[in-house]
């Protein structure tokens, strides 16, 4: 199963996206940000790749700010665009 | 072969017996009789902290502890090997190191953010190459054991690296949780007291 890692601006963003994701039963896990990434806030959610559309339209429709999404290749994160998960709505 | 005959009795006695009896009759081999798994768990550790080779067998509902005298020093813990990268790595047992945890929150301050920092400090204890031997838990960090508690995952996850997690019994008894422990085993305070008297403990 790939995994992917959301890494955010601030610890509040991480904290209120651990509490938001365990709220809604969606599966991951609160972890140091990798040394390879930065430090970013410190704090980042390793989920399931599959989930990350998900995952970020509950971040939107909670006012998340996502600082940046990882995918895991080789053994190594690389940094990936966030479009490809964001579903665009008609306001 | 000294025969220390604890049925009926609550822990701690049976480890209290058997220390006893270790002490009077120092290299010679004993074998304890208790009629609880809970009370052979800890005479079976009493035992290998005192570096006697330890067999357990249950007869009859009974559980019948051999602590054979060791004549030689015990055999340093071997290292297991981790594949990463290619590269064959050793993950080292720090054979002294074992982290005593008295909250389910890491440091002073805001335990809401203590509560985070467990939780990542769990996962990077997994990730590392160098695990501690043991966790002991003690107070609120049995709340970690609890079967809704984000930490419990990560404690199976260390426990499944071969680190052990030891809960304290009362602790377990007071927050409601004996029944339901899925982690580690339960440990008592004669057991705790004895650890953190003859081993380098790291307190968080």
């Amino acid at each position: 199963m790939r995994q992917a890692l959301v890494v955010f601006s601030s610890y509040h963003f991480a904290a209120n996206s651990d509490t938001l994701l365990t709220q809604a039963k969606v599966k991951h896990t609160l972890i140091p940000t990798p040394l390879q990434i930065g430090s970013f806030c410190g704090l980042c959610l390793l989920v399931d790749l599959a989930e990350v559309r998900q995952i970020l339209a509950l971040f939107r429709d909670n006012k998340i700010s996502v600082g940046g999404l990882y995918e895991q290749c080789d053994e190594k994160w690389q940094r990936v665009s966030l479009l490809p998960y964001i579903e665009f709505t008609e306001e | 072969m000294i025969t220390v005959d604890a049925r009926g009795q609550a822990c701690p006695e049976p480890v209290i017996l058997t220390k006893k009896a270790m002490e009077e009759n120092p290299q010679k081999s004993l074998v304890t009789i208790v009629d609880n798994i809970v009370s052979a768990n800890n005479v079976e550790k009493l035992g290998k902290s005192r570096f006697y080779t330890v067999r357990k067998e249950e007869r009859d509902n009974l559980f019948y502890v051999h602590l054979i005298s060791a004549t030689t020093e015990p055999e340093v813990l071997q290292p297991v090997t981790k594949s990463a990268e290619g590269a064959v790595m050793e993950t080292t047992f720090s054979r002294g190191r074992i982290l005593l945890l008295s909250k389910d929150y890491l440091g002073e301050g805001s335990e809401e953010l203590g509560r985070n920092l467990m939780k990542t400090f769990l996962y990077a204890l997994g990730e590392t190459y160098t695990l501690p031997r043991q966790l002991l838990l003690i107070n609120g960090a049995v709340r970690m054991t609890a079967t809704d508690s984000p930490c419990l995952p990560l404690l199976v996850g260390l426990a499944e690296k071969g680190v052990a997690i030891e809960i304290c019994g009362i602790c377990l008894d007071f927050y409601g949780l004996k029944e339901s422990l899925s982690v580690g085993h339960i440990t008592n305070m004669y057991t705790i007291v004895e650890t953190l008297t003859k081993e380098e403990v790291v307190v968080l």
